[in-house]
């Protein structure tokens, strides 16, 4: 275990083995809020579901399923704290597959969605592994660190830009990004709900990180400055992701179907802060990375306390719910509020920046993606609101709601306040470091 | 002709690749789809192995005749990376086959294309 003063970071060298021959386990600035995040979000998740689970998976089957979501866990932990490539690698199939089979355990087309999943997945990993075999062929090092002081040499390289772009695509693909999404609103809106509320909230974010990771960390500013027809391909993606996604999620009719585009859509937003490639870009990016952990953990766990207390799924089974949920009802407004961008909450802080960070590289196309899509998002959750709150009739049945459920609504409701107001703090403290040291570096 | 030599090795790792994703993508049976899986994925593995070969070396076991020079063993990381990587790839291919028998449970066929009507019409 090693402390580099003046680095802040804390590296960890399995086995006593120094990189570059050994694995190193890396947390910075980047990570560690990211680590925290996910512990916190899924015991979150655990605690919200705790009596729903006996809802969706039967008795025999509980203690596999917990199992198999313990392994997911562990894949993201690994995902987040590894300084090593190949261990990425090992550890994006440990969470992968977790997924996968974590998917399969749903209603009634569940199976085959999490079947079209595995196979996208696959792909993914193996187009990522080629990148890393490509990097390897080049430099003889797999370790993240000693990478990117080999690298630079090596930037006019083809094999190098074709290993870069291999693992990109073999990341777009995990994370969804557009065109390559098509997996997701299938396997997310069939699986169990405990499991698309954990993989939506984390998994896509997890991945995201990886790939900023990989950008940021492995190849610097520099490489996309030597190539920047990386960005400009990546940024017309993100923009088309997140446009298309939220015109999708407004015709969704499922609310859970609803919920998998809007993921989508921040998957746009983060891969539209990393195009640009400056301070606020970035900044945005990373916050929104944070914030799309707990709003899409929030979105997820109130869907599922909608489906499950009123017995339906669709926009119009909200019908004059406030008399039932009151709670969840309020909260799911906050929530919107949050999504679309209203300040004191967090949404809005990361897309302020998105928006600096594009009107600073002069990026008209992203601005007004960016505006669009939340624009939509807006017309999309206030619509589920309205209905909600204002409609006439009678709702559907009268559970009330347990509290578990109100424990963890609670919390992300707090967890959204306190990220807003202390917007500032965070920023400054935990991502504002590793913003300068990647561009000033 | 001068492409292919020394370079065979990218060539077959190429055609293999090619035939999985061809085989994943376009092929309608689930298992033919799993196959192509397995097929990609050795693909894969095959390159790593093959870049870690050197022209007159032994495998990666130290032995008196030939010495302790470093030239004159195969480079032994590929390998060892790719051990994980062929586990990974065992791994995979049972939790698809576990997926493929609750797609067969669930609907009796295992062609992409019926099973995707059956969904349309429920």
């Amino acid at each position: 275990m090693e402390v580099i003063p003046g680095q802040t970071a804390v590296r960890y060298f399995m086995g006593g083995w120094n990189p570059p021959f050994g694995i190193e386990y890396l947390v910075d600035s980047l990570n560690g809020p990211l680590l925290f995040l996910i512990a916190l979000s899924s015991l979150l998740i655990l605690t919200h579901f705790k009596g729903l689970i006996r809802k969706e998976i039967g008795e025999g089957k509980r203690h596999e399923f917990f199992t198999l979501f313990l392994l997911q866990i562990t894949g993201l932990f690994g995902l987040a704290v590894t300084g090593d490539l190949f261990n990425l690698y090992v550890l994006l199939e440990v969470a992968s597959l977790s997924a996968y089979a974590l998917c399969a355990e749903g209603e009634r087309n569940a199976p085959f969605f999490a079947f079209r999943y595995m196979i996208f997945g696959t792909v993914g990993a193996c187009m990522y592994l080629l990148g890393v075999g490509y990097i390897y062929a080049l430099t003889g090092s797999l370790n993240m660190l000693d990478l990117k002081g080999i690298l630079p040499a090596l930037y006019g390289s083809r094999a190098l830009f074709a290993g870069a772009c291999l693992i990109f695509s073999g990341l777009a693909i995990k994370m969804a990004l557009f065109p390559l999404h098509i997996w997701l609103p299938d396997a997310y809106t069939s699986a169990p709900r405990i499991t698309s509320t954990l993989l939506a909230s984390l998994s896509t974010k997890v991945y995201c990180y990886v790939f900023i990771r990989i950008s940021l960390s492995l190849l610097g500013p520099p490489f996309f400055s030597r190539y920047p027809s990386v960005f400009l391909v990546l940024g017309y993606l993100a923009s088309v992701a997140s446009v298309f996604s939220g015109v999708m999620a407004f015709l969704q009719k499922d609310i859970f179907r609803m919920s998998s585009y809007l993921v989508l859509c921040e998957v746009g937003y983060i891969l539209m802060g990393i195009s640009v490639m400056n301070r606020f870009g970035l900044l945005g990016s990373l916050f929104q990375l944070v914030n799309g952990i707990i709003m899409m953990g929030a979105l997820f766990c109130l869907s599922s306390t909608f489906l499950f207390r009123l017995q339906g799924r669709h926009v119009e089974d909200l019908r004059a719910a406030h008399r039932v949920l009151g709670f969840p009802l309020c909260a799911f407004f906050v929530l919107s509020l949050c999504i679309v961008g209203v300040p004191p909450l967090p949404g809005f802080f990361s897309k302020w920046f998105l928006l600096l960070g594009a009107a600073q590289n002069r990026d008209w196309a992203l601005l007004f993606a960016l505006l669009i899509s939340s624009g939509v998002n807006a017309a999309t959750l206030f619509r589920i609101v309205e209905y909600a709150f204002f409609s006439e009739g009678r709702p559907l049945s009268r559970e009330g709601v347990s509290k578990g459920e109100y424990v963890s609504l609670s919390f992300f409701l707090l967890l959204l306040i306190l990220l807003g107001i202390g917007s500032e703090y965070v920023v400054h403290k935990a991502l504002m470091p590793f913003v300068d040291r990647t561009l000033g570096g | 002709m001068e492409i292919l030599e020394g370079r065979l090795n990218y060539l077959v790792h190429l055609s293999l690749m090619m035939i999985g994703l061809y085989g994943m993508l376009a092929q309608k049976n689930l298992i033919k789809k799993v196959i192509a899986l397995n097929i990609l994925q050795w693909s894969i593995i095959l390159f790593f192995v093959s870049i870690g070969a050197k022209k007159g070396a032994t495998i990666p076991i130290i032995l008196h005749e030939v010495g302790t020079k470093a030239e004159l063993y195969v480079n032994p990381l590929p390998h060892v990376l790719m051990l994980t990587a062929i586990v990974v790839a065992v791994a995979t291919t049972g939790v698809a086959l576990a997926l493929a028998i609750l797609v067969y449970r669930h609907y009796g066929v295992l062609e992409e294309d019926r099973i995707l009507r059956r969904i349309g019409e429920k």
